[in-house]
């Protein structure tokens, strides 16, 4: 079941999930309103959270997808368990985020080892190759003993210095700046049947005659998003979002018998 | 469960938000930072069944889940901490600001603040970690906490983060900056903005001032004095000096008054701005803003003394010495004698007007010689007499037409070109918007000025303290409520100055701009 939280009229999706189920499975669309993480200084795309019209909240309450909560006060007296358990979970992450840190570098030190000792190979054939007979030899022997000397100390080193080195620094702890609220909470149920602080729309006939025709066309399968930036109540898409429309002006007038009748309006050319 | 203290249905449980583990925080690090672009391929008209199509839009709508179901994840010493104080409505900086310094927030009594849009706004970006009673916020408890107040609302915040994403520099609206049509009479504000553009030394006014500097700036009033020492525009400073002594009377702001004008002679202007911010906790700053601004002068408390012939106070009482340079002694002067020396020099020309004077009286001592005058026994005929003589002096042929009641819009001499004509005949006056605006009175809960907007490229020269004019000011409203009325376009032109108003209209995430513009139509369409 999925859970809105309206406050002063205004209701708000805050997780993903939700937001991708009302728009497959329930044809609700909503709009993006908040910054979105991966960019968040741009305008063309927004995110998390999804605004919701009155009448497509009302909707999804009327049909029993969603259940409209009144968006809840935090409570004091939990207080001091959330704290409590955030800071487990910080000091759990840290240590988990050092493990994994220790690991990462072990793996990176390992890949590098493989990388000298082939380097150190192709050197010692190259100088094998390139002295000929006689005492370089023994030089290069001597030399590539030493090398090898030197390679087999070469590990001992950093062993010793990523053991020490366990745990990452605090500035260097990864944080989620959460997007919705990371424990659960209790929250009242709203009623859209009445007028309260959070629902002023009850009642009123504006809200009543636009949710008449949202639900009408939703019915019939179309998408609906506001359009008063173009001076009309909604936009109508013949399918889910990302068709491009030819824009037609349609007037909506319910009926006392509850249908609703559609007019249609085009350009005509005068010639 | 837990017991609800409230006997109603049963509460409903809201589903946390999703928690990242330790693997997930370092994968999100290494993802992807270039946002994919919105459309595979053209944009389809309408659904055609095809397989092509039906791929595009699911590829389009994974992409789309993805974006939004990415977290924030931060490293935690790239994270500025701050913490919301309700009760001050403020967000208060517990580590040192980082880049959003430069254009945002305002600093009090030393401490770091952020207004509650500007807090939000950094957060949805990345850039703090909002605490509250020590446990950090999460987005959805920051919008319900800090957008609830009376000071900013889901609106203004959506109209402000749009803004500044596309990245203008946002502040609120200061009232105090808006200059008065009496001080851009007096040129005050080009006056100041010269002298800063001309002295170099200005230094770049960080608030991590420490307060003893602020205060002591303010109680030491020698410390712009030394502008009598410092030469630039010495000229300017003698025009300055007369405009002072003569403030004598109600020192109600006469201490920080001079230093509005002495402060901006001020090199470091910064400093003494910062003075005199501190010096108005005592006022009452609108929405709990106490940013610095420039200090409107009140002209109904600042007396000046009449010294003109016609009501004589001479005696001038010695200026208070806080108020002088520091060397300079005030002393009480009687003008009695200036003034009578100014007169002397009007009296050697006045021999003209002595005659003018003299033919005046004999003109007024003749009215009763003139014989009509003597006819009449009463005023009303004297002035009809005089009546009389006006039309016929100007229209003695016409007097069917000049002397109804209604008459004519024009006389023949009083026009020489059709624009004249037009000029004179027309009933309606042109009129503009800022017009009569002065003494209108504000609606409670009517509409207001949010914020002052300032362009985008000039970050680079933007200074908190001396923002300058902005590029525009905000109103925001709603489709749903009504287009402001005459009266509140006129205040809120008004109020606006000479900064051009720009209404900001939010239908459900969309946002549009409106402004009212003022132009007059051509009176003379030929010529």
């Amino acid at each position: 079941m999925l859970v809105v939280e309206v406050a002063n009229g205004r209701s708000l999706v805050w997780g993903a999930e939700a937001v991708q189920a009302l728009r497959e499975r329930l044809g609700v669309g909503g709009r993006a309103v908040g910054a979105l993480p991966r960019g968040p200084r741009q305008n063309s795309r927004l995110g998390l959270p999804l605004l919701l019209l009155p009448e497509e909240a009302r909707l999804l309450a009327e049909i029993g997808a969603v259940t409209l909560v009144s968006a809840p006060r935090p409570d004091p007296s939990l207080h001091g368990q959330a704290l409590a358990s955030f800071r487990r979970q910080q000091e759990q992450s840290f240590q988990e985020q050092s493990a994994l840190a220790a690991e990462a570098r072990e793996s990176r030190r390992q890949e590098l080892l493989e990388k000298i000792a082939e380097g150190q190979a192709a050197k010692k054939q190259k100088l094998e190759q390139d002295s000929g007979a006689g005492g370089s030899e023994s030089e290069a022997q001597a030399e590539s003993g030493a090398d090898a000397g030197a390679w087999v100390h070469l590990p001992s080193s950093p062993r010793a210095a990523s053991d020490a080195g366990a745990l990452l620094p605090r500035s260097a702890l990864l944080v989620q700046l959460a997007t919705a609220r990371p424990r659960p909470v209790k929250a009242r149920p709203l009623d859209w049947r009445v007028q309260s602080k959070d629902w002023p729309h009850a009642g009123r006939p504006a809200h009543e005659l636009r949710y008449s025709i949202y639900r009408d066309l939703w019915e019939r399968g179309f998408f609906l998003s506001a359009a008063g930036k173009f001076g009309g109540d909604f936009l109508v898409y013949p399918g889910e979002r990302g068709w491009d429309v030819r824009k037609t002006l349609l007037l909506c007038s319910p009926q006392p018998d509850g249908k609703v009748v559609y007019t249609s309006l085009q350009w005509a050319s005068l010639q | 469960m837990e017991p609800e203290p409230e006997p109603e249905p049963a509460a409903v449980e809201v589903p946390p938000g999703r928690v990242l583990s330790a693997p997930e925080l370092l994968a999100a690090r290494s993802r992807s930072q270039k946002l994919p672009q919105r459309s595979h391929g053209p944009k389809d008209f309408l659904p055609d069944g095809s397989a092509a199509q039906a791929e595009r839009l699911r590829q389009c709508r994974e992409e789309l889940w993805q974006l939004l179901a990415e977290e924030r994840v931060e490293r935690l010493g790239s994270l500025v901490a701050a913490e919301w104080r309700p009760e001050e409505g403020f967000v208060e900086l517990k580590s040192p600001a980082g880049k959003f310094w430069h254009t945002m927030g305002f600093s009090e009594q030393g401490r770091q603040l952020l207004h509650p849009e500007e807090a939000l706004y950094l957060l949805e970006c990345g850039s703090i970690q909002l605490f509250y009673q020590d446990l950090p916020l999460s987005i959805q408890e920051a919008y319900q906490l800090l957008l609830t107040g009376d000071t900013v609302n889901f609106l203004q915040y959506q109209v402000f983060s749009h803004l500044k994403r596309l990245g203008y520099v946002v502040r609120r609206f200061q009232p105090s900056s808006v200059l008065s049509p009496y001080e851009r009479q007096l040129n005050l504000d080009g006056y100041a903005q010269h002298l800063e553009d001309g002295t170099g030394k200005r230094k770049r006014s960080t608030s991590s001032r420490p307060v003893n500097k602020k205060a002591k700036g303010l109680e030491d009033s020698l410390l712009p004095m030394n502008l009598a020492a410092s030469s630039p525009p010495a000229s300017i400073q003698n025009s300055q000096c007369p405009e002072e002594k003569p403030q004598e009377s109600s020192y109600v702001k006469d201490l920080e008054v001079p230093f509005q004008l002495l402060g901006s002679l001020e090199p470091c202007s910064g400093l003494a701005r910062e003075g005199r911010g501190c010096g108005q906790e005592s006022v009452k700053a609108e929405n709990g803003v106490k940013g610095a601004g420039k200090l409107r002068w009140n002209f109904e408390q600042i007396s000046f003394p009449n010294m003109a012939s016609d009501s004589r106070h001479t005696l001038l009482a010695a200026p208070a010495p806080e108020l002088l340079p520091a060397n300079v002694a005030g002393r009480e002067t009687d003008a009695e004698s200036w003034c009578q020396k100014l007169n002397q020099r009007k009296e050697k020309l006045s021999r003209r007007e002595q005659e003018q004077q003299a033919e005046a009286r004999q003109f007024r001592g003749d009215v009763n010689a003139d014989p009509e005058v003597q006819h009449c026994s009463n005023w009303r005929e004297y002035k009809e007499l005089l009546h009389r003589r006006h039309l016929q002096k100007n229209h003695s042929c016409l007097l069917h037409l000049w002397g109804q009641p209604v008459t004519p819009l024009l006389s023949p001499g009083q026009a020489d070109s059709p624009a004249a004509v037009l000029q004179h005949i027309s009933v309606l006056q042109t009129t503009h918007l800022a017009d009569g605006a002065a003494g209108l009175l504000e609606k409670p809960g009517g509409l207001e000025i949010s914020f002052d907007v300032y362009q985008a490229d000039s970050v680079a020269m933007f200074r908190k303290n001396s923002p300058g004019k902005p590029h525009a000011r905000m109103c925001i409203s709603g489709f749903d409520e009504p287009v402001p009325d005459l009266c509140s376009l006129k205040r809120l032109t008004f109020q606006s100055g000479d900064v051009p108003l720009i209404f900001a209209l939010m239908d459900h995430g969309d946002i549009s701009f409106y402004s009212f513009r003022d132009f007059t139509l051509p009176k003379d369409l030929e010529h």
